[in-house]
């Protein structure tokens, strides 16, 4: 038998650049759809430039590499030491300790990974009048949200241990969780309050398994599952994470119910913010101070209106913004005035604020490492707590020792790193650059002109004004003005409006204005368009989902490649594209989520029925999966335009959508797979 | 590495019976029978297993088959794609002198004379183990009696071969043409490989320890022939990996490689099955009288070698691992593998490996006297050894 060595120096940096190439290649692939799409979608069909292209790459590049570490960290080092506990654990300790620990690690995962962000993003356009219930939940009872979200994804860890350990099936389990989950979910929504939770729980349930809680629970359940088998299962491992996406949705909606006994009916915003209504709306708030801050960052003139009582104190609390600092900040808190006046602001507010310059200031390049830090101790925070976690009960409990520590401690660093430049990319690049589509794509439904900025002209002279006549004899009044585009001096006519001139003072204030995408008559075309965008974005950002591909490559080994990898995450695209675009019709259309919601999972318990209970369990867990750090800043900031667009009153269910759907494509996949692989079969062989 | 077994078995086994027999341990002569059924005939495998009492190992593994498709366009031809189906693989011993009558048993519940159920097979092996399996050989003969009518004959004279190959995803290619040279329904599955790995320190991360196996059961007077025309037509190469042939004493092979419309009243699959089954062997598919050799890369052939199998948890692997160090051995493959015990609690685990290395024969003896001091040392006890002349 040949001896073998290791390799010199030359050959190990030709090892070392091979293997990074393959991977690096490989995540290169997963994101470029994504990218492409965003970025022709931006230039093509709504015709915008990108803002600064470079930083945006720079950002993309972070993410490809950050795919490439973090997953590679995962396979190295949470995975094993995860698949390690799991196989040991059911040998020296009994099922108490082992729901314990699963309950202690669920709890853990939640706050190490914490959605309650995304959560509170999503819900950034609720409005304390409408929703005061929902709003409570995120503002008030934040952290007791994220308890209960921790205590529902402890006790689904525990449970799906327990089903390890003594192989109980997974359809009987989804039979009895499902439906009282959508019997609470119908009760809910004949409640003018407890409707507005719905899609918060739902989406709680989407968001929690986060993206490294999911190899690493999945390695567990793996581990559990061939420890303590009583027969041999490929799906065997499975099924923690739809758990742990269904006990959340309970944990929120018994939550809301508690909280619901003590919180006023909805009211209309001039009713709620009226001194008649201040006894009401202090059961929302703590103070005054939050109240007035709530009305201007998320209220309308009709609501500042009521609130001040009578016009000249409105007129006055407005001019104050400008001109006094701390009834800015009281007003305001650290909401940018200049955003204020261009987002939220009247066209009678933005005149009463005319002088304010509304110049934003774009990402300076300080702000990189600031990101860079803070996502380095998010990253921290969501791998260290959890893999010290296993590797004490590894070490001081069940006293095994890991065979390749070097390898499992640079699979950690790995993931570390890897997660830090992978959500680093995403708000510098990623996000950025879906950021910029998500603003811009309501100019895709809008029936009306939107103002996007001002500019004041002083001094106007009203002699330079001029007419001109159309084709068919109508006369508009005209005036020139001149730009300076680096060294060339280019004139162009602008109609002049009255309402826009003041003469005592001689100056003009020029509204630039968004077209809307279409003519307002086929304006309908925008949410074809819109809904389209939603489709392709899904899918393309969940093919580089790092959760999605850990579950994809434990599926492929665990079925020695008869399910492949590509696979898995073509058919969840798919379906997270379709439940991405159905969550988002329900905001443009404004019907209920529980329209959507209910039936959904009625179809997914049916075609459970139709599948084998391995398969199942891999389908739902494929579901609970999807939403991760690529897709949700994406989703996101797609929501927040629209919703910002459309007022609605919060972009919750997207997720949750997004969720069932890819369920319905797996089991759909894997029925029809079945189906037909029998049917091949059997033309002889029966 | 090739293997051929040119040196008589019985003489060899002779020879380490004296041997083992000195060590003092406690051995036994059985059969280990192999079996891998369409998923729907788990349970009726399992449900006669029952019956017995035998330690059943477990490993996941899936088939492969060449599905054609007419195209809707005639004109370009079929359209072809292999189609996989997830397995589970089922090994368990029994004594040698039960191993037909287990095999028949087992293609008898499950209709195995269809093309298309599955593989069965046994090998006559050597076993050390703490448990002897127990098998009611009247409970057998009532269940072939019942089933007299049936045509069933099996199979004898088969070669087991396995494909061990390092280059990820090129087993479907290697699988692929041993479907077109109509070999047999071929098995894929996984094992790890790391003692080259661990000599690399930490720029092993970069070798990924993941083989791929594909396992063919054919005639044995082809196996030589068929071994040189895949190594032609997959052009393996120096390094890509290794071959290992073994006798399989008796079984059913499962020949139904092709999917698809059938336009005929028999498939050549039946066909096959149907003459194997009346002239009771395989000797009649014998391809050519001339010995193919490979054109290409020149194999190391290694003969007079065994296959030595350790059974155990997953982290006893490194008994074995210490063993073969001390005989200056490389190329354990090890697969994860779970035990079909019917345990009372939980205090053994089920997560196994089946960790393999294939030895000159002379030095078998000495290494399994390694992997017993090994155990020993380590104070285990719960293994079994598995040895293949």
């Amino acid at each position: 038998m040949p001896q073998e060595t290791a390799p010199d120096f030359k050959d190990s940096l030709k090892l070392i650049f091979d293997y990074a190439k393959v991977r690096v290649i490989e995540q290169a692939k997963s994101i470029a759809f994504i990218i492409s799409y965003l970025v022709l979608f931006q230039l093509l069909i709504l015709r915008v430039p990108l803002e600064d292209a470079l930083a945006t790459a720079g950002g993309l590049a972070l993410v490809v590499f950050g795919l490439a570490f973090f997953l590679e960290g995962l396979v190295l080092g949470l995975m094993p030491i995860g698949e390690r506990v799991g196989v040991k654990l059911p040998t020296k300790a009994g099922i108490i300790v082992i729901c314990l620990f699963g309950i202690v690690l669920g709890f853990g995962a939640t706050f190490a990974e914490p959605a309650i962000s995304a959560l509170k993003l999503a819900g950034s356009t609720i409005t304390a009048w409408d929703s005061p219930l929902l709003f409570l939940i995120l503002e008030r009872y934040s952290e007791v949200l994220v308890i209960c979200v921790g205590t529902g994804v402890g006790l689904a860890v525990a449970l799906g241990l327990c089903r390890f350990y003594y192989s109980w099936a997974m359809k009987p389990i989804i039979y009895a969780v499902l439906p009282v989950l959508l019997a609470l979910t119908l009760f809910a929504s004949f409640d003018d309050n407890l409707s507005k939770i719905i899609g918060l729980a739902w989406d709680c349930g989407a968001v929690t398994t986060g993206a490294v809680t999911v190899p690493l629970v999945l390695a567990l359940g793996i581990g559990v599952s061939r420890a303590a088998s009583k027969g041999s299962s490929s799906g065997g491992g499975f099924g923690i994470i739809l758990l742990a996406s269904l006990f959340p949705v309970l944990a929120v909606l018994l939550l809301g119910m508690v909280i619901n006994t003590h919180v006023p009916k909805p009211a209309t915003e001039k009713d709620f913010f009226s001194a008649a209504g201040r006894t009401e709306a202090l059961k929302v708030f703590n103070s005054e101070e939050e109240i007035v801050q709530h009305l201007f960052t998320r209220g309308t003139e009709e609501g500042r209106m009521a609130f001040f009582g009578d016009e000249f104190s409105y007129s006055a609390a407005i001019k104050s913004l400008a001109e006094n600092t701390d009834n800015r900040k009281r007003f305001l808190g650290s909401f940018p005035l200049n955003k204020w006046i261009l987002n939220k602001a009247s066209d009678n507010e933005r005149n009463l604020l005319a002088d304010v310059n509304l110049t934003e200031n774009s990402l300076e390049s300080g702000q990189t490492i600031e990101v860079l830090q803070g996502e380095a101790v998010a990253g921290l925070q969501a791998v260290i707590p959890l893999t010290l976690l296993l590797l004490l009960v590894l070490i001081l409990f069940l006293r095994e020792k890991l065979k390749y520590k070097d390898e499992v401690a640079l699979g950690i660093a790995f993931t570390v790193f890897g997660m830090t430049l992978l959500t680093s990319g995403i708000q510098l690049g990623l996000g950025s650059l879906g950021n910029e589509v998500g603003s811009h794509l309501p100019k895709a439904f809008a029936k009306e002109e939107k103002f996007i900025d001002r500019v004041v002209i002083n001094d106007f002279d009203s002699t330079l004004l001029y007419k001109a006549v159309s084709v068919s004899g109508i006369q508009k009044t005209f005036f020139n003005v001149y730009d300076q585009i680096y060294d060339r001096e280019i004139v162009r006519p602008i109609e002049f409006e009255p309402v826009r001139y003041d003469s005592a003072n001689k100056r003009y204030v020029h509204a630039i204005v968004e077209q809307p995408l279409f003519d307002h008559k086929y304006y309908a075309l925008g949410f074809v368009v819109v809904l389209l965008f939603a489709f392709g974005m899904g899918y393309g950002a969940t093919l580089a989902e790092p959760a999605l591909n850990a579950l994809g490559m434990t599926v492929e080994e665990l079925t020695v490649g008869a399910l492949k990898r590509k696979q898995i995450v073509q058919v969840v695209s798919i379906g997270v594209a379709a439940g991405i675009t159905l969550g988002l019709s329900r905001i443009l259309f404004g019907y209920p989520l529980v329209f959507i919601l209910v039936p959904s999972y009625l179809i997914l318990l049916v075609l459970t029925y139709l599948s084998e209970d391995e398969f199942s369990a891999i389908a739902w867990d494929s579901g609970g999966v999807t939403t991760g750090p690529v897709t949700v800043p994406l989703v996101l900031a797609m929501g927040l335009g629209i919703g910002n667009e459309l007022s609605v009153s919060d972009g919750f269910g997207i997720l949750a959508m997004a969720s069932a759907f890819p369920v319905i494509t797996v089991l759909t996949f894997g029925i029809l797979s079945k189906k037909k692989q029998k049917e091949n079969l059997d033309t002889n062989s029966k | 590495m090739l293997s051929t077994e040119n040196i008589s078995q019985a003489s060899i086994e002779n020879e380490w019976i004296e041997n083992f027999k000195a060590m003092g341990k406690e051995f036994r002569l059985v059969s280990r029978i192999t079996c891998f059924l369409n998923q729907e005939l788990d349970e009726t495998l399992l449900d006669m297993l029952k019956q017995f009492d035998v330690d059943v190992f477990v490993e996941s593994g899936r088939t492969v088959r060449l599905l054609v498709n007419e195209s809707v366009l005639a004109i370009l031809g079929a359209n072809t794609k292999l189609q996989s189906t997830s397995v589970n693989v089922y090994r368990f011993t029994v004594p040698r002198d039960l191993s037909y009558k287990m095999v028949k048993s087992i293609a008898l519940a499950c209709n195995l004379e269809l093309p298309g159920r599955g593989t069965v097979f046994s090998q006559d092996i050597l076993e050390f183990s703490k448990k002897v399996n127990y098998v009611d050989e009247e409970k057998l003969d009532a269940f072939i009696a019942k089933n007299e009518d049936s045509e069933l004959n099996l199979l004898s004279e088969l070669s087991y071969l396995v494909f061990v190959l390092s280059n990820n995803s090129s087993a479907e290619k290697l699988a692929k043409l041993a479907i077109n040279l109509g070999i047999c329904v071929p098995l894929l599955t996984y094992g790890e490989s790391n003692d080259v790995r661990d000599k690399m320190g930490l720029i092993r991360i970069t070798v990924s320890p993941l083989k791929e196996l594909v396992h063919l059961v054919l005639p044995e007077q082809d196996s030589q022939n068929i071994i040189s025309l895949l190594m032609d037509e997959f052009q393996m190469k120096k390094g890509a990996g290794a071959i290992y042939n073994s006798p399989a004493t008796s079984g059913v092979v499962d020949t139904r490689m092709l999917l698809g419309k059938q336009n005929s009243a028999a498939s050549v699959d039946q066909v096959i099955a149907a003459i194997d089954g009346l002239k009771n062997d395989t000797k009649w598919r014998k391809r050519t009288d001339v010995d193919i050799k490979p054109k290409g890369f020149t194999p190391i052939l290694a003969e007079d070698q065994c296959e030595i199998a350790l059974i155990s948890e997953d982290d006893d692997v490194e008994i074995f691992e210490k063993a073969c160090k001390k005989q200056d051995k490389l190329g354990i493959i090890a697969s994860k593998i779970t035990s079909l015990g019917n345990r009372a609690d939980i205090k053994v685990s089920n997560a196994l490996a089946k960790s393999e290395i294939s030895v000159d024969s002379q030095n078998t003896v000495l290494l399994v006297a390694d992997i017993f001091n090994v155990a020993e040392e380590k104070n285990k006890s719960n293994f079994r050894i598995q040895i293949l002349p």
